[in-house]
């Protein structure tokens, strides 16, 4: 039954994605003619009648008699740029814009862009289609009667916030600038980093109404192809009306969609997608979104943060192993206290099994729903922080406090062992934030099923977890590399963060086509002092 | 679901599990008493025979299962009834070990009945199995750590408890360490026979045959360590008369003000428990599947896994049973079944391999036997 349902849905699927694909080919190009009122009625009619489309008449040099119109989006380009080196050339008194408009008027064109205009980046077209979308995102067009080719110059120039401290993962000795809204911004701070002239930022557009620029960011020739095939593949099949976020572009392209565990990785910090890349990852970049996505993520990049790799290896070590611990603590504090206390309370030593009776005497629950109301309690307080005006935080964190840490305690409603639990819980689940979502979800499972079956139902459960793990892949990587399938080398960035100078080679797991990142054997020495010649 | 290979890496690990996790919950070769784990040792050497046959059966015919080469060696009708008598044998295996593994989790937590407990860990290995075969294989590559770290931290742990003294006399008799060393060759060394219904899924054996063996060896000597440990601190009449030595054993020793540290131990009982189960199983799946000539074995999880669910909640009504049963009649059934199968099947690969080599010319190259299709199973 279900499977007759799928097969339907896919060929409806199927025919229907056809006769779009067939009626986009069907829509054949519109060419400008050389009539330019002509032109720019049909520009009016595809632009509408919106305030901010300006259409600019004028004439091409102050003594000549030539038609021209400039056509853009106010907002969206910079003025400053558009009077001083495109209008003001174009209409001032210029002599060699007057004997070249004696002449015939398709060189005039190819005159102007070369020998006019003094701006960077200027193209040529005559599809109306391609005058369009240039103009919507930002580029200046100019139009010439007589003439069936448009000017696409490019003026983008709108309000962007400034290149600010990343927000959302600070680190203490690393690079503290983060990506913003405009893409081209983004690109620039990566390849400020990466200088390599391999390091390719290869875009397209996505969203059928948004036309949203979309940047695959790779270097040739260390990222394998088989990998950017595959993303650009993904990239192409989305067929939505708008990409309004970096968000959209993940729940597209992941390898899961139904898992818990995030199989593409977000980041803010260029230093972070400057270190995949030069892995032999690939990121990709969204135009109105301060954030990037690296592709293939692995289970353990969740643990690993920033600051590892500019810290001393040793404390960087420790510090993961704290993190591993936090996670795992915030998945299962809750529900180990549940099982013990309602199916293994031998488990406690006495002194402690006696403290925690004392303390759960006479309240009104059953453990394990004192625990998820406490944690439902805290996930309230959680979003309610990060959705109210900023103002309010502190009011709302006094409150939460009270009433979880003393109100509830003093009133009976809660032991003062799960308050501790639950607070423990809430700070570990913050050790490594790319699973926090996940870890929410999996802590309150957890945490039912311990009330339901005790230890061993966390631990049927906890193995349907690990062969759910071990089954997922990001862009065909199983997800728990390098610990299984093992691969040694790739060790050396798991439990451990092994010195920079020993992780000589890229990770084996991504298969990259340049495998040697430095030279090994470069750990440094003090320099050899001839006998007899020592201090002291 | 995919067709990934697992690696000898991982086929090691299983191997390491099921060796382990088969036996976890008691001694083997305790009939021997105090020379167990001699008994253990000298099974080890039995199992090692059938590991080895299984492989070059394997080299022989790369990429067919052990009950495809059954009917290609012997002929369809002979090889079937093999077959038959194979699935048998590992029902039996597969039905104790989930007896086993549901009445020690209902003797550390009664208030779960049976009944759930044996469907929930059938379950388990039903979702496990429908994930893939290559995540069985890292299940275990990521399981065989934890398995090791908790067996020898326990070993450690308990190692102040243990009178070596209970270890003497040692082999006084040999009667006792004979039935000993069988039975622990029946179970768990002649079960790695199972494995031979997995081997066309490992990418490179030719290259890692040693490191399986390695695998094989440190398993026969840890579990010669663990039956030791016990018998040293129960003495040879408690090992023997208790239903779960070693959980008693883990009882006993503590930390600090932390008494009862068995249940920390119930992760490796778990997962060491819970891997050879799913191997068994999805062994059942392969075999019916053979027997059957199914294209396919997926429709198979669920069905059997009810059938193996039921059928060991009525087989085994009670301990009393069970321990007749499994422990005094299959091993008649079942050691000669997983220890001859594969026996048989060298040998009339080796005769057939001669017979074509002294048909082909003096000087010509050996004919070697046709490369056999893969098997007609679908990518998982």
């Amino acid at each position: 039954m279900f499977r007759l349902l799928s097969q339907k849905m896919r060929r409806y699927r199927t025919s229907s994605s056809d006769n779009q694909t067939q009626a986009k080919q069907n829509a054949s190009p519109k060419y400008l003619s050389k009539n330019l009122e002509g032109n720019l009625q049909v520009l009016r009619e595809e632009l509408g009648q919106s305030s901010d489309v300006i259409i600019r008449d004028m004439k091409i040099s102050s003594n000549s008699d030539v038609d021209g119109a400039v056509i853009y989006i106010d907002g969206l380009v910079d003025r400053n740029l558009l009077n001083q080196d495109i209008l003001q050339p174009l209409m001032f008194n210029l002599q060699v814009i007057k004997d070249n408009v004696n002449q015939k008027q398709s060189k005039l064109i190819d005159f102007i862009k070369s020998s006019v205009l003094t701006v960077g980046q200027i193209s040529g077209t005559e599809d109306i289609d391609t005058v369009i979308a240039g103009v919507l995102s930002g580029h200046t067009a100019i139009l010439i009667e007589g003439v069936t080719q448009a000017l696409l110059i490019d003026t983008k120039g709108w309000e962007t916030r400034n290149v600010d401290e990343p927000t959302n993962e600070v680190s203490i000795r690393g690079p503290k600038d983060s990506f913003n809204e405009t893409l081209r911004t983004n690109t620039a701070l990566l390849r400020r980093k990466i200088r390599d002239p391999r390091l390719t930022f290869q875009s397209l557009q996505i969203g059928e109404r948004s036309k949203t620029d979309v940047t695959v960011a790779y270097i040739k020739g260390i990222t394998p192809d088989h990998l950017i095939s595959e993303i650009n593949q993904r990239l192409k099949r989305i067929d939505t009306d708008a990409i309004l976020d970096i968000g959209y572009i993940e729940q597209f392209i992941e390898d899961s969609p139904l898992s818990l565990f995030p199989t593409v990785g977000v980041t803010q910090r260029p230093d972070v997608v400057a270190a995949k890349i030069l892995e032999g990852r690939a990121a990709i970049l969204v135009d109105g979104s301060p954030m990037a996505l690296t592709m293939p993520f692995l289970f353990i990049e969740g643990f690993q943060n920033p600051d590892d790799y500019y810290a001393r290896p040793f404390f960087a070590a420790a510090i993961r192993w704290l993190r591993l611990l936090g996670f795992t603590l915030s998945i299962y504090l809750p529900g180990i206290f549940v099982s013990l206390k309602a199916f293994h309370p031998e488990l406690f030593p006495a002194p402690l099994l006696v403290s925690v009776a004392a303390a759960r005497e006479g309240l009104p629950f059953p453990v394990a729903l004192e625990a998820i109301l406490m944690l439902s309690l805290f996930e309230i307080l959680r979003e309610a922080g990060l959705r109210m005006p900023r103002s309010l935080g502190p009011a709302v964190s006094i409150v939460g406090a009270l009433v979880i840490g003393q109100a509830a305690v003093s009133a009976g409603l809660v032991g003062a062992p799960m308050v501790i639990v639950v607070a423990t819980t809430a700070i570990a689940s913050f050790l490594v934030v790319p699973y926090a979502d996940a870890g929410a979800l999996l802590r309150f499972l957890m945490t039912i099923v311990a009330g339901f079956l005790g230890l061993f139902g966390m631990v049927i459960f906890q193995l349907e977890i690990l062969s759910h793990l071990a089954a997922l892949r990001s862009l065909g990587v199983p997800y728990l590399s390098p610990v299984t399938p093992l691969k040694l080398r790739g060790l050396k960035d798991v439990f451990i963060r092994a010195p920079l100078w020993a992780m000589d080679r890229r990770p084996e797991f991504l298969d990259s086509s340049d495998k040697r990142r430095q030279s090994p054997g470069q750990m440094p020495r003090a320099p050899q002092t001839k006998p007899g010649k020592r201090e002291g | 679901m995919e067709n990934r290979p697992i690696s000898s890496q991982q086929f090691s690990a299983l191997l390491f599990l099921l060796l382990i996790g088969s036996v976890l919950v008691y001694v083997p070769g305790i009939t021997a008493a105090q020379s167990a784990w001699i008994a253990i040792l000298a099974g080890a050497v039995i199992g090692i025979w059938v590991l080895y046959a299984v492989i070059s059966l394997h080299e022989m015919f790369p990429g067919q299962r052990i009950t495809q080469i059954s009917t290609l060696v012997l002929g369809k009708v002979p090889g079937t009834i093999l077959n038959i008598l194979f699935l048998w044998s590992i029902f039996i295996f597969a039905c104790g070990l989930l007896y086993d593994f549901y009445i020690l989790l209902n003797f550390i937590n009664p208030a779960i009945a049976v009944e759930v407990l044996c469907f929930i860990i059938i379950l388990t290995c039903v979702y496990c199995l429908y994930q893939g075969l290559n995540i069985i294989g890292r299940l275990g590559e990521l399981s065989v750590w934890i398995s090791l770290i908790f067996l020898i931290l326990g070993i450690g742990i308990a190692l102040p408890l243990a009178d070596f003294s209970n270890l003497k006399p040692l082999a006084s008799a040999w009667k006792p360490l004979a039935a000993g060393t069988f039975f622990s060759a029946d179970w768990p060394f002649a079960i790695v026979v199972v494995l031979g219904l997995f081997l066309p899924l490992v990418a490179t054996i030719k290259e890692h045959t040693k490191q399986i063996y390695g695998w094989y060896l440190i398993s026969a000597l840890l579990l010669a360590i663990l039956s030791a440990e016990t018998l040293a601190i129960l003495g040879p009449e408690l090992s023997e008369s208790t239903r779960f030595p070693l959980f008693l054993i883990y009882r006993l020793i503590g930390f600090g003000e932390f008494r009862r540290l068995e249940l920390i131990f119930l992760f490796l009982w778990l997962i060491s428990g819970i891997t050879p189960i799913i191997i068994l199983y999805q062994g059942l799946n392969f075999i019916v599947q053979d027997i059957f000539r199914l294209k396919d074995y997926i429709k198979l999880i669920l069905p059997l896994g009810l059938v193996l669910g039921v059928f060991t909640l009525y087989m085994f009504p009670s301990d009393m049973l069970y321990d007749i049963l499994e422990n005094k009649y299959s091993p008649l059934f079942t050691f000669p079944v997983n220890f001859l199968y594969p026996t048989l099947l060298l040998l009339a690969a080796g005769i057939q391999k001669k017979r074509a080599s002294s048909k082909s010319t003096p000087g010509s190259a050996p004919a070697r036997p046709e490369k056999p299709s893969l098997p007609a199973t679908r990518p998982r």
